[in-house]
């Protein structure tokens, strides 16, 4: 086995116990997506240096005898929305091209803290609006299990990174299934965890209330280590909760699902979505009853039916506003104006891509008087009704069981048209962020053309531990994913 | 209740969010807006008669703030990357006087 | 006929809190070099989050309590979302739908008539930053450039609205009054107009002539109580003058133009629904518990008005002396020391009130800054009291003791006052050296020709000056009046 191919629990006892260095892992990572990021671009600045330095030192300290962390020379990528010190943070948009910030997010604290080493900022779809990586700076993220499709989004480039083996772990932000639905594409596991669970700060906000810090992995083990490293309470962000969170590794333990109660959810007509994923939800469920667990029909009628109108009004709302403070006053790109407004309206209407002034305006128009009466106002109210609906729900359920995403993913290029079908695109994932609730897409193998299958495990707000023991116990049935090797076609056998 | 927008109501958007519609792009957009407003207007639909605005519950609030002044040891590095900082103020062009 | 004026306002008080309302940069703007007191926090860098300050949720709960309001156990922030230079989010966090308390009342005085104005509620908020528009000769208009200092942006401020109760320019400047001497009273704000830590937005309407209420007109930009007055006046006849003309109220923003005297439109610039509000996600709701509420009602000082009340009856004081010496808590506060160091209660409040308050106002100073302690004033009373110094020279021994640094003795001692301490001999010697300075007044008075008695009283009278209020009067005639005879 190659070091790439190694998980983070593999690396971090390997580092630890001296069995290799820090150095040479990132070293053999560096080399990986030396190899392969010319065709799949999934990273906008490679920090490669910094963690080969930065390996170095883990490595000093671990022959000092040192606890190096749980994360102890682990590699990972972080999305280009989470602010780094030093390093630029474009967020894909060209009004971030240039801007280092002088502190790092809460996240990448923790994870430097945990002995990890990053080796860069991944691709993503400007200001995480989008859902297939295409929309950046740098141009397309490609799908590493097949170059000629989409990686997912927005946290493709973080996705692609962690399937074509560049790290083990990376960080993403999920605001309506934007590490979930890459995950599924890319054929690895992505967490996001209820909503307050990770501090935010340091987070290139899309919508304050939705966003969340999501690790993705390729064992749903590396997925509880990273959530043991993320979730705690922070001074920097009173939206994150500052109750003692419980240890997550600590979940892992869950033999099987016996007296578990898994709902699988039937609320939709299977025209709606590719039978291949549909397949992959009847395994799942047929897995969990042989692991010992109740298994039963349930259906999300609210949250289905109204949960895409209920996001878009929310985040859109929230994006045009949290996307007003780049003015190009105090940070970021500028351009002239012989009057203040000239110059608000040259900077914002040059440095923002086309549909992030897109969402910026319908935003604008959702939170404006008579429209907010209709849209914003309403949309509130049936955010609580689809929250009363999932605590019903969970009354009867420890756990239900969705698709992540209704299709495989698709072409690049193939750009969406009917607005109908690309609201569906979000219809599984959505619900869940609205919620708080958190969400695992679970990898389920790979179809006959090498395309990743999956299934979205979804639990009760803070029962994320609870969750990952569930996917874990599924996961030892159906087999962790493996490496892609981009350009070269898979099959479900070549995966094992 | 379902609502639109016209090309009009569009421009005033646009120059709320600070941002230029070119006249070639003003009916797309207004198109663009309409398709959401349309799909959207499902919110409207579901009776949420009696129901709260929804708010995020936690299981432990953060305590507030104490209110301790500290420094911000970064503020030249910041400065430095300003756009139109000119060390000592930010500039802008001219503000006309209100009234 | 006049029409019935309505008159509401919303009074924003900056809090006197250490740190911003949302991050942990110093409040201490004023004076400042620009964008000194900054952080990412508060010049909206990207990733950051506001953290609520603990001092300002407990000021505006006392300023809520002061005002009998009832402190919400939720509330919530929202964000007005607009675009201006001086606001670095593009939208101010503020409370609009929940707000921290609500109801209560003020009661003003006015005219010898006693008014309750009710309050809808008192919300927290940030400042926005200041701008600055040089220009070469130091006009305003013509600058090729603005510039932005963000030192002020996120102060915390806290806005009373008041129920649109008053009906007078007089009662609308009265209630600012009040309100302004309530948050001093309550160290929440320092109420300065000139320097912007009491801003006032005023609502006026005249009713119709069918009683119903009329076109409600917002007035701001007034920096001082005159100019509340002033423009609350201008826009009560403009207004009337418009409805008697046939005209119609419209419906707007205008601005004092505290030169030129008169109100001016804004030009229909924004109109509160273009704000865009919506509810902050970047902040946790505002808890408070009623164990916490307890304990500020704990921590309450005496109000003004309780002040008032307990001063009229342990001090036996006037009316208006009590209104008066309780005007400031300070000074009130050097009233009841002066009065505890044993200066007597009637003797004490008229030293405060025509002596203290002249020196202050002569040194442009505040009752904490004054040098003399009342320990050092109750001493220098009584002995005026006790005639052992005259109140002249009682009251210059204060002017001296207010400008430097000296003790009571040190300064009785310079002034050279006491009363008996030239006598006897050294007495004598001065009357003896007067007398052979004054030879024409001499041979006058012993000619017999001073009938009336003045020349000699002017003699007394030099004999006193010379001696500096240290003889006695009697010892002093006395002694002039045997050498003279001699």
């Amino acid at each position: 086995m190659e070091l790439y191919e190694l998980s983070a629990k593999e690396t971090a006892q390997g580092v630890s116990s001296k069995k290799f260095s820090a150095a040479e892992v990132a070293e053999a990572c560096i080399a990986r997506a030396d190899k392969f990021e010319g065709s799949v671009n999934a990273v906008i600045t490679r920090t490669s240096e910094a963690a080969l330095t930065r390996a170095r030192e883990i490595d000093a300290k671990v022959a000092r005898g040192e606890d190096a962390g749980p994360l102890a020379g682990v590699p990972y990528f972080a999305k280009d929305n989470f602010c780094t010190r030093g390093t630029r943070t474009t967020c894909s948009s060209k009004i971030l091209e240039h801007w280092s910030p002088t502190y790092d997010a809460s996240a990448i604290n923790y994870m430097n803290a945990a002995g990890a080493v990053m080796m860069g900022k991944t691709n993503l779809d400007e200001f995480a609006m989008g859902s297939s990586t295409e929309n950046s700076i740098i141009g397309p993220t490609k799908n590493p299990r097949d170059l000629n499709r989409v990686p997912g989004g927005s946290s493709g480039g973080s996705a692609a990174a962690v399937a074509a083996g560049y790290s083990p772990l990376a960080l993403g932000t999920d605001t309506g299934g934007s590490v979930r639905q890459p995950a599924c594409f890319c054929g690895v596991q992505g967490m996001k965890p209820s909503y307050g669970q990770v501090s935010r700060y340091g987070i290139l906000a899309y919508a304050s209330s939705l966003d969340q810090v999501s690790p993705l992995a390729r064992t749903v083990e590396d997925l509880a280590i990273a959530m043991e490293v993320l979730a705690r309470p922070d001074p920097h962000d009173t939206t994150c909760d500052a109750y003692d969170r419980p240890r997550f590794t600590e979940a892992l333990s869950l033999r099987d699902l016996a007296g578990k109660r898994i709902g699988v959810f039937e609320g939709f007509e299977s025209s709606q979505m590719d039978a291949e994923l549909y397949g992959a939800l009847r395994k799942a469920a047929e897995h969990c009853r042989e692991a010992g667990a109740t298994v039963e029909p349930m259906d999300l009628p609210i949250a289905v039916k109204y949960g895409v109108a209920t996001y878009y009004v929310t985040a859109l709302a929230d994006a045009s506003s949290k996307l007003a403070c780049y003015d190009g006053m105090r940070y970021g790109s500028h351009r002239d104006g012989p009057t203040l407004n000239e110059m608000y309206v040259n900077t914002r209407t040059a440095c923002f891509g086309e549909e992030v002034r897109r969402r910026i305006i319908l935003g604008t128009c959702l939170l404006t008087e008579g429209f907010y009466q209709n849209y914003y106002g309403p949309a509130l109210k049936v955010r609580q009704r689809m929250v009363d609906e999932f605590n019903e729900l969970f009354e009867r359920f420890d756990a239900y069981i969705l698709p992540t995403s209704p299709s495989l993913p698709y072409v690049i290029g193939m750009k969406e048209t009917d607005p109908n079908r690309l609201y569906l695109g979000d219809i599984f994932t959505v619900p869940i962020s609205l919620g708080g609730l958190p969400g695992i897409n679970l990898s389920m193998g790979l179809n006959a053309e090498g395309l990743p299958l999956s299934v979205q495990l979804v639990g009760q707000r803070y029962f994320d531990a609870e969750l990952l023991g569930i996917a874990s116990v599924l996961e030892r049935i159906v087999g962790k994913p493996g490496v892609a090797t981009p350009g070269k076609a898979e099959t479900s056998e070549g995966a094992k | 209740m379902k609502m639109t927008v016209d090309q009009e109501i569009t421009l005033k958007m646009a120059k709320a969010a600070q941002l230029r519609v070119e006249p070639e792009n003003v009916e797309k957009m207004m198109n663009s807006i309409n398709d959401i407003l349309d799909f959207c207007a499902l919110v409207g639909d579901l009776d949420c008669e009696g129901v709260p605005d929804f708010m995020w519950k936690m299981k432990k609030l953060p305590s507030r703030r104490p209110d301790a002044p500290e420094d911000w040891p970064d503020r030249e590095l910041f400065e430095s990357a300003a756009p139109v900082y000119d060390g000592e103020f930010f500039k802008t062009p001219r503000i006309i006087a209100e009234g | 006929m006049a029409r019935p004026i309505v008159i509401g306002l919303e009074v924003h008080l900056q809090l006197v809190t250490k740190t911003k309302l949302f991050c942990p940069c110093s409040t201490d703007y004023i004076g400042h070099k620009p964008n000194t007191n900054v952080c990412p926090i508060c010049l909206a860098v990207p990733g950051t989050l506001p953290l609520l300050n603990d001092g300002a949720v407990a000021l505006a709960c006392r300023m809520g309590l002061g005002l009998h309001c009832e402190i919400q156990n939720y509330s919530t922030f929202g964000r007005k979302n607009y675009f201006y230079a001086d606001l670095a989010k593009a939208y101010q966090i503020t409370q609009y739908e929940l707000p921290v308390a609500t109801g209560g009342y003020l009661d003003i005085e006015c005219d010898g008539q006693s008014k309750r104005v009710r309050i809808h509620h008192l919300h927290l908020e940030e400042d926005a930053g200041k701008l600055v528009h040089p220009t070469a000769d130091g006009r305003l208009t013509g600058a090729a450039y603005s510039l932005v200092d963000y030192n002020r942006g996120g102060v915390p401020l806290t806005e009373v609205v008041s129920e649109p109760d008053m009906s007078s320019p007089a009662e609308a400047k009265e209630y600012v009054m009040k309100l302004r001497q309530l948050a001093r009273y309550l160290d929440v704000s320092d109420g300065e107009m000139e320097s912007g830590s009491l801003r006032v937005d005023a609502n006026i309407s005249l009713s119709k002539d069918d009683g119903s209420l009329g076109t409600k007109v917002e007035i701001k930009n007034m920096n001082s109580l005159k100019a509340l007055e002033r423009a609350l006046e201008y826009e009560i006849s403009r207004q009337n003058k418009t409805l008697d003309s046939g005209g119609r109220i419209v419906q707007e923003t205008r601005l004092w133009d505290d030169a030129e005297g008169v109100t001016r439109s804004m030009r229909n610039k924004e109109t509160a629904s273009d704000y865009r509000y919506y509810p902050e996600m970047d902040l946790a709701p505002i808890i408070i518990s009623d164990a916490e509420i307890e304990g500020y009602r704990d921590a309450m000082p005496e109000l003004p008005w309780e002040k008032r009340e307990r001063f009229a009856e342990s001090f036996g004081l006037s009316g208006e002396e009590v209104s008066i010496l309780t005007e400031q808590k300070d000074l009130a506060a050097y009233y009841e020391a002066l009065v505890a160091s044993g200066a007597p209660k009637a003797r004490a409040a008229n030293w405060v009130r025509m002596e203290v308050l002249r020196v202050l106002n002569e040194l442009g100073q505040d009752i904490a800054a004054f040098r003399v302690r009342p320990a050092v004033l109750a001493d220098l009373v009584t002995r005026v009291e006790k005639k052992e110094l005259s109140s002249t020279i009682g009251k210059e021994i204060l002017d001296v003791l207010a400008r430097e640094d000296l003790t009571l003795e040190e300064a009785v001692k310079r002034s050279g006052a006491q009363v008996g301490r030239m006598t006897g001999d050294a007495l004598g010697e001065l009357i003896k050296r007067i007398i052979s300075e004054q030879p024409d007044v001499v041979q006058t008075i012993k000619s017999g020709q001073d009938k009336k008695g003045g020349k000699l009283k002017f003699l007394q009278g030099l004999v006193m000056k010379e001696a500096r209020g240290q003889a006695d009067p009697q010892e002093a005639a006395g002694l002039l009046s045997k050498f003279l005879a001699g």
